[in-house]
């Protein structure tokens, strides 16, 4: 945890105050890293890019050697690089995470957030409200409340994952509860 | 973080209407925004027609006079025929239905509508980008209407070279009304591709949770290949017509022989573009017209994997049959044969959809809504359209229907009745989805009879027409002629009634039409995501991705 801090150029005082209290030595009881759902694999764009750039050079093959190559080329390999990029940070957006940590004595959240400040929330396990909403709107919203803070779980996930999560979550906190206080 | 937001989340703050129309990120608003502006272009490219209808009616001129436009009929004696005036009638009329009204009515209004809530998608990939697709599409819609009101050819204004912008008659055009066409083309253009790139990454990325792609129902994939289409042909026709604005104004001699270029050169671009333009335009309604016909056949869709495996091949195939516009130019026999035969090919994926469609409806309990009459119309006239296209494949044949009033017909068929039905059959199916008020049942038939029997009337005479040899974009025409385009003209004042009509159908029923209050309204067979929402649907619909059992209704298709 500690090189983390040092990767941060700016010493933002909660970032810093929240890896200080994670820079322990005893594994944590639990711990779950949640990331949303990218539904193309990485070989997918492969295909997607190899198959348009192929297409694209249709047209191109009998201006072969004309000015009006030129004129035509510009336009191709713009849109294909727009393509590219734009799946890029399609899947730059879907690096969204949320890791979790559950010692016997204190419960932290960091939420990495690829286009903003990361966030981060830290509470004592024994007094922390994990809550599991069922209303129209949303199926499953799943939150966590401690330290004056209610704070939402993989809103980024599906429905029957946060479920799943919420039931681990659930008996993580009472496995941690139920150990002999120090 | 991720600060809990349910508890205020039933009472987000409305955006205000400002917010929420100019500056909106959410695809369901942009939607909707879509179809509102391209059907106002549209009721301006209709608006045209009909003067040109007025103007057919009888032989000789009476409204366009070089003395003066009006809408009241001039003694022949008395009027100089403006042929500039009708030239630029012609052109503004295929430009904006090409490029400005059925296009982002299909693929920029109801794509972005439906297509993310089918696939369960919390929004488009890009939302932003998708504002941006949307304001540059206004952008290049004011241009194109700037175009027809600047100082163009003949001392008039705007430009009368016709909507496919051929060399040398395009290059040569004075004025800047034709720059203004250029480069409401180009900005289009530029918004497609825009457009073209987020609905591929919504519908290849953005996709729930075990919907795999054999899964996705054939609205979405519908756009998807549509999509396609865009990226791969567009930067074609943006290539072409910036070397027509060089020509233009930069002395470049590329559509120039006098400079060692070539004119056929820019049909071969242009129509490269053209074609699978074509089916961009239709696609997506073959896409809506799926739905539309499983739902009120009360069954799933007949052959799911052939009908999307039918769209890919339409969509591939239209990229290698451009050459099928321009058989008169001088190509060789083989090229001809060639192109004859790719043609005649898409008769089969188009068959393939066609007789799914017959097959989905064989056997099941069909219910004649105003959706389904829709439906019907389309595939009805769309076949006929079909038909006469494969008389028009035939080079040989092509020889005398070229530039005839039957190549008008024909391309009126799958446009005008094919995709504008896809249209209005999307209107009337959604309509409660999108607005939560729905249309009376009487009105929206009333709407369908007067459109169907409207366009025929105006669109099967010129199928005579052109036998009898009459040729197409021309103000006047011998009185031989005058029996079957005074038919042809009742009907399009038939089919502008019922647009009309149509209009006033919208504003009543969004104002007070009856609520819906059922999410899937039309039955259990309407079974794609956006029935599972209330109507209207939540502004953030799943920021929460849904789960298969919500969508997969029918696991054996």
């Amino acid at each position: 945890m500690a090189n983390r801090i040092a990767d941060k150029t700016e010493a933002d005082a909660t970032a810093s105050a929240f890896f200080d209290l994670m820079d322990r030595n005893d594994p944590p009881l639990y711990r779950i890293v949640l990331r949303p759902h990218r539904s193309l694999p990485v070989k997918g764009f492969v295909w997607l890019i190899a198959t348009t750039a192929v297409l694209m050079t249709l047209p191109l093959w009998p201006l072969l050697g004309t000015l009006a190559f030129l004129g035509i080329l510009p336009f191709m390999l713009m849109a294909l690089a727009m393509l590219w990029y734009f799946f890029q940070r399609s899947y730059h957006d879907g690096t969204v995470s949320e890791e979790l940590w559950l010692w016997p004595d204190r419960i932290a959240v960091h939420r990495y957030n690829p286009r903003s400040e990361d966030a981060y929330w830290h509470a004592n396990p024994y007094w922390v409200k994990l809550a599991l909403y069922k209303n129209r709107k949303i199926e499953n919203y799943l939150t966590l409340t401690g330290e004056n803070r209610e704070i939402e779980l993989g809103a980024f996930l599906s429905s029957e994952e946060r479920l799943a999560l919420h039931d681990d979550l659930r008996t993580a906190l009472d496995k941690c509860r139920a150990l002999p206080r120090r | 973080m991720a600060d809990a937001a349910t508890h205020g989340h039933d009472d987000h703050a409305r955006p205000g209407f400002f917010t929420r129309w100019f500056m909106s990120t959410n695809h369901k608003d942009i939607g909707v925004l879509y179809i509102f502006t391209a059907g106002l272009l549209g009721f301006i490219s209709v608006a045209f027609t009909v003067y040109m209808r007025m103007e057919l009616m009888h032989p000789g001129v009476q409204y366009m006079c070089l003395e003066g436009a009006s809408l009241a009929a001039a003694a022949v004696e008395n009027c100089t025929p403006n042929g500039h005036l009708w030239n630029v009638l012609i052109t503004g009329h295929g430009i904006l239905m090409m490029f400005f009204v059925v296009i982002p009515a299909l693929f920029g209004g109801f794509g972005n509508y439906f297509m993310p809530l089918m696939i369960g998608a919390p929004d488009m990939a890009f939302p932003r980008m998708n504002n941006l697709s949307y304001w540059m599409y206004v952008t290049g819609s004011a241009l194109a209407v700037l175009s027809l009101l600047t100082p163009g050819g003949n001392g008039q204004l705007g430009s009368g070279v016709g909507w496919v912008l051929y060399a040398p008659l395009s290059t040569k055009e004075a004025g800047m009304s034709m720059d203004f066409a250029i480069f409401a083309v180009h900005v289009s253009g530029a918004s497609s591709i825009l457009g073209a790139i987020n609905m591929i990454t919504t519908f290849l990325n953005m996709r729930a949770p075990g919907m795999t792609l054999h899964k996705t129902p054939l609205f979405a994939w519908s756009i998807f290949v549509t999509a396609f289409l865009i990226l791969l042909s567009l930067p074609v026709l943006a290539g072409a017509i910036t070397m027509l604005l060089t020509d233009r104004n930069f002395g470049t001699t590329f559509f120039d022989a006098a400079g060692g270029g070539d004119p056929i050169l820019y049909q071969h671009l242009l129509w490269f573009f053209g074609h699978p333009e074509v089916y961009m335009i239709i696609v997506p309604g073959f896409g809506i017209i799926s739905h539309v016909i499983s739902t009120f056949s009360k069954k799933p869709i007949f052959g799911y994997l052939p009908m999307v495996y039918a769209m890919v091949g339409i969509g591939a195939l239209g990229f290698v049959v451009w050459a099928h516009h321009m058989y008169t130019v001088g190509m060789s026999l083989t090229q001809q044969s060639y192109f004859m035969l790719a043609t005649m090919v898409i008769a089969v994926p188009t068959g393939i959809k066609i007789f799914s469609w017959i097959a989905t409806m064989w056997g099941g309990s069909i219910e004649m809504k105003t959706p389904m009459l829709w439906a019907f119309g389309f595939l009805f006239l769309f076949t006929v359209g079909g038909v006469t296209g494969i008389v028009l494949s035939q080079a040989g044949v092509d020889r005398a229907y070229h530039d005839t009033y039957y190549v008008v017909a024909h391309f009126h068929y799958v446009m005008s009745l094919g995709a504008v039905f896809c249209i209005f059959a999307g209107i009337y199916y959604w309509i409660g989805k999108m607005s939560g008020r729905q249309y009376p049942e009487w009105a929206g038939k009333l709407h369908f009879w007067m459109m169907f029997i409207g366009a025929n009337l105006t669109f099967f005479p010129q199928h005579f027409l052109g036998r009898q040899g009459m040729p197409r974009r021309y103000i006047d025409y011998p009185e031989q002629f005058a029996y079957w385009n005074e038919i042809s003209s009742y009907g399009a004042f038939l089919s502008f009634a019922s647009f009309v009509f149509f209009i006033g159908v919208v504003f009543y029923t969004l104002r007070y039409g009856k609520p819906v209050t059922e999410n899937a309204y039309w039955g259990e067979h309407a079974d794609t995501l956006e029935w599972t929402l209330s109507n209207p649907p939540p502004e953030h619909t799943f920021e929460i991705l849904p789960t298969q059992d919500m969508w997969d209704k029918n696991p054996h298709h």
